[in-house]
C-alpha cells in the first residue's frame, strides 16, 4: 500500500534527520574544541612534547608549570590576573550604567542636539582603536593616571557601539510604564532605574560581552601600563615570548588557560539570560 | 471653589498642530466628568497635561486654587490609569500597588494596610502575590486601579483604561469604576471614544472634536437636547439622522421640505426658524422616534418611504439601516450613489427583513433643526 510505505518513510525520515544533525554538531564541537583541549594537555607537558603532536595525553598531570605561574616565578601572575579582574570588572560596571543611562535619554528624551550628539556615539564606533591611542596616552599622562588601572579603565568605559546598542533597547519601552512611574511620584533619576529590571537581559548579554572585550584588550594596556605589577594577564603573558631563548611553553598555556577560564566561567553562569530576550517586555 | 479648573488650556504640537484648543471647564469636587470624542480629538492629550505629563501650551491649570503647570507629575497629587494598565511585569501585584507608596518613603505598615483595604475593596486580595503575566486583562485593570486609589490622590485620570478588556469584562469594569467613584468621593477624569462608557459613567460628558469642546452636559441633556450637529451625530447609536432641506412657503404657512418628506411646520417651531426662510437647514430627528408608537399616533406625522437596508436585531428591538433614492422628485428603493440613508428603530421587532419597502412617521415634535453653516442647534 503506498501510503504505508509514505509513513514508513516519514518515520525513518523522522529518525535519521536528527541523527545526522547531532553528528554533524559534533563534528563542529571537536573541530572548536581541539585547540582548546591542546592547550590544556599543553600545560601539563615539557617544551619537545608540546611540539609532537602525538600523544595528545602528557605522560603525566604534573602541575609543575602552574605552580610556578601562581609562585611568580616568572612573572608576577596573581596580581596580574586580580589587576585584569579589577580593570575589566569595573570598566564592564562604568561601560553597562553610562551606556544604558545615555541609551535611555536618546530614545526616551528629546532634547536639541539629540541628533547631533547621537552621530558622534556612532562615529566613535567607526574610529579605530589605533588611532585614539596616542591621544589618549597623552590625556592619561596629563590626569597622572599613567601605568595605574584608571588608564585602562576609563578608555573603554563608554562606547559607541554600547550607546547605540541600549538606545535602540530603551526605544522598546512602553512610554506609559514610565509615565506611570512619573505621575506616581518618580524623579527621572527613578524613572531610569526602574525601568531597568525591564532590560536585564539586554544588561546582562552587553555586559558579558563588554567583560570579555575589556579582558582581552590588548592595546591599552600595553600602551598605558608600564611596570610588571601593575599589567594585565593577558599583556604579560604575552611578553613571555621574547622574555628569554628558551620560551616556556607549558607555562604559557598554563597561564592562557587560567587567562580564559574566567570568561568561560563566566559565560557558562549567565548564559541562560541570554534565552530570555526583550520579548518579555511586550508580554504585559 | 471648583476642585479643577482648567482654564482656556492649549496644547499646539510643533509643526503647528492644535491638540487642544482654549479648553475651560470647570470640574466640581467628586465629579465624575466623561470625556468622549474621536481619536485624535485631544482627549489623551488633555489627560496628560494634567498629570503633568505634557506640557501645556497655554492656559492654567487649578487644582484646589494652586497653579499646576510647570509642576512635575510626582508634585501634582493625580494618579492617571492607562490603557495598558502600566504594570511593572517584573513586581508582583502588590509590589506595583506600593510602588507609589514607597516611593514617597511611606511607612511599611501603612503601605501594607493600605495594599490589604484597596486588595478588599477590589476584590483581589489573593492575586497580591502574583505577576502581572500570570493575570487576565480584568485583574491587571484592578491592579492598577489598587495602584492609584492606595495614594488616595486628589484627582484620578483614566486614559481609556477599558479599552483592552472584552464586552463582557468592560461592562463589569464601567460598574466597578462607578462604584468606586462613590465610595472614594473623589474627583475623576474618564477619557474614552466609547459613548456608551462615557454616558453610562459621567456625571457631565465633555464631547470634544478637534481640541475644542462641542458641549459638556449631563447624559440625558447631551442626549436631548444636542449643542450642534456634531453631538446629535456623535452621541447615540446609531446617532441622530441629519436630513439636510429647506425652509419653504407652502400654503397655510411653511414647511421643512426634503426630498423623501415635507413637515408642515407648526406655529411654535414655525417661530423658531423663521430666520431660515428659503435657506437650507439640517433636520434632525433620532432613529428611535421613527415609528415609534407616538409617531404613529401622531396626526400629521410627516412620513419616510423606504427599503431596509440591513437589519439589526437586538432582542426585542431592531436598528433598520434604510436606503432611499431619489431621482427628480421621485423616489425610488435602489442603492446607489445619490441615496438618502438612515437609521430608525422603529417599535414592534416583528417582520422586518432586508429588501422591505416601509413608510415610517416621524414623531415630529422631537424633531432638531441645525445651522447647516455652523452646526450649532436652532432653538
Amino acid at each position: 500500500m503506498p501510503e504505508a510505505a509514505v509513513v514508513r518513510r516519514y518515520r525513518a525520515e523522522r529518525r535519521l534527520l536528527p541523527a545526522l544533525a547531532t553528528g554533524f554538531l559534533l563534528l563542529l564541537c571537536a573541530l572548536f574544541a581541539f585547540p582548546f583541549l591542546w592547550m590544556i594537555m599543553a600545560t601539563f607537558k615539557a617544551n619537545p612534547q608540546i611540539f609532537s603532536p602525538f600523544p595528545l595525553l602528557p605522560e603525566e598531570f604534573n602541575f609543575r608549570h602552574y605552580r610556578s605561574l601562581l609562585l611568580g616565578e616568572w612573572i608576577p601572575y596573581p596580581r596580574q590576573f586580580l589587576n585584569s579582574l579589577w580593570i575589566a570588572s569595573a570598566q564592564t560596571a562604568l561601560a553597562v550604567g553610562l551606556s544604558a543611562a545615555a541609551g535611555f535619554v536618546f530614545a526616551k528624551h528629546a532634547f536639541p542636539g539629540r541628533r547631533l550628539l547621537f552621530a558622534l556615539a556612532v562615529l566613535v564606533v567607526l574610529i579605530p582603536r589605533q588611532v585614539m591611542v596616542l591621544p589618549l596616552f597623552t590625556w592619561m599622562n596629563d590626569l597622572k593616571l599613567l601605568d595605574g588601572p584608571w588608564s585602562v579603565i576609563w578608555p573603554g568605559a563608554v562606547s559607541g557601539i554600547g550607546v547605540i546598542y541600549f538606545t535602540q533597547v530603551c526605544k522598546r519601552l512602553p512610554d506609559e510604564l514610565m509615565d506611570m512611574a512619573r505621575s506616581e511620584g518618580a524623579s527621572e533619576y527613578r524613572v531610569f532605574l526602574a525601568i531597568l529590571p525591564l532590560i536585564k537581559p539586554a544588561l546582562i548579554a552587553y555586559g558579558l560581552i563588554h567583560f570579555i572585550t575589556a579582558w582581552h584588550e590588548h592595546l591599552i594596556p600595553l600602551v598605558m601600563l608600564s611596570s610588571p605589577q601593575q599589567m594585565t594577564a593577558g599583556v604579560a603573558l604575552s611578553s613571555l615570548y621574547g622574555s628569554s631563548l628558551r620560551i616556556p611553553y607549558g607555562l604559557l598555556m598554563a597561564g592562557s588557560a587560567m587567562t580564559v577560564a574566567p570568561t568561560a566561567l563566566l559565560y557558562l553562569l549567565v548564559q541562560r539570560h541570554f534565552k530570555s530576550s526583550l520579548a518579555e517586555l511586550t508580554l504585559q | 471653589m471648583p476642585r479643577l479648573k482648567l482654564e482656556g488650556l492649549s496644547k499646539v504640537y510643533p509643526g503647528g498642530v492644535k491638540a487642544l484648543d482654549a479648553f475651560t471647564l470647570d470640574i466640581r469636587e467628586r465629579e465624575f466628568i466623561a470625556v468622549v470624542g474621536p481619536s485624535g480629538c485631544g482627549k489623551s492629550t488633555l489627560l496628560r497635561m494634567i498629570a503633568g505629563l505634557d506640557e501645556a501650551s497655554g492656559g492654567s491649570i487649578l487644582l484646589d486654587g494652586r497653579e499646576l503647570a510647570g509642576l512635575p507629575p510626582r508634585d501634582r497629587d493625580i494618579a492617571i490609569m492607562f490603557q495598558n494598565y502600566a504594570l511593572f511585569p517584573h513586581m508582583t501585584v502588590a509590589e506595583n500597588m506600593s510602588f507609589g507608596l514607597k516611593l514617597r518613603k511611606t511607612p511599611r505598615p501603612e503601605i501594607e494596610a493600605r495594599v490589604a483595604e484597596a486588595a478588599r475593596m477590589l476584590g483581589i486580595g489573593d492575586l497580591l502575590g502574583r505577576f502581572p503575566g500570570e493575570m487576565s486583562g480584568g485583574q491587571r485593570q484592578r491592579a492598577a486601579l489598587g495602584r492609584a486609589i492606595l495614594r488616595r490622590p486628589k484627582v484620578f485620570l483614566f486614559d481609556e483604561p477599558l479599552s483592552n478588556l472584552d464586552a463582557k469584562m468592560r461592562a463589569q469594569m464601567r460598574v466597578e469604576i462607578s462604584r468606586l467613584h462613590q465610595t472614594l468621593d473623589s474627583t475623576m477624569i474618564f477619557v474614552t471614544h466609547d459613548q456608551v462608557e462615557a454616558m453610562t459613567m459621567g456625571d457631565r460628558v465633555v464631547v470634544l472634536k478637534d481640541g475644542i469642546i462641542q458641549q459638556a452636559a449631563d447624559p440625558d441633556t447631551l442626549y436631548r437636547d444636542p449643542a450642534n450637529a456634531f453631538v446629535a451625530a456623535f452621541i447615540g447609536s446609531p446617532g441622530m439622522n441629519l436630513f439636510p432641506g429647506r425652509i419653504a412657503e407652502v400654503t397655510g404657512g411653511c414647511a421643512f421640505v426634503h426630498p423623501l418628506f415635507t413637515w408642515k411646520l407648526p406655529d411654535p417651531v414655525r417661530s423658531r426658524v423663521t430666520g431660515y426662510q428659503g435657506r437650507d437647514i439640517l433636520f434632525g430627528i433620532r432613529p428611535e422616534d421613527i415609528g415609534s408608537a407616538e409617531a404613529w399616533r401622531l396626526e400629521g406625522a410627516p412620513r419616510l418611504k423606504a427599503v431596509i437596508g440591513v437589519v439589526e436585531r437586538l432582542g426585542g428591538q431592531a436598528c433598520l439601516y434604510m436606503q432611499a433614492e431619489v431621482h427628480e422628485g421621485l423616489v425610488t428603493t435602489s442603492g446607489n450613489p445619490g441615496e438618502i440613508a438612515f437609521a430608525a428603530r422603529p417599535d414592534g421587532a416583528a417582520g422586518w427583513q432586508a429588501g422591505k419597502a416601509l413608510e415610517l412617521p416621524i414623531d415630529s415634535r422631537k424633531a432638531k433643526f441645525f445651522d447647516p453653516a455652523s452646526g450649532f442647534a436652532i432653538s
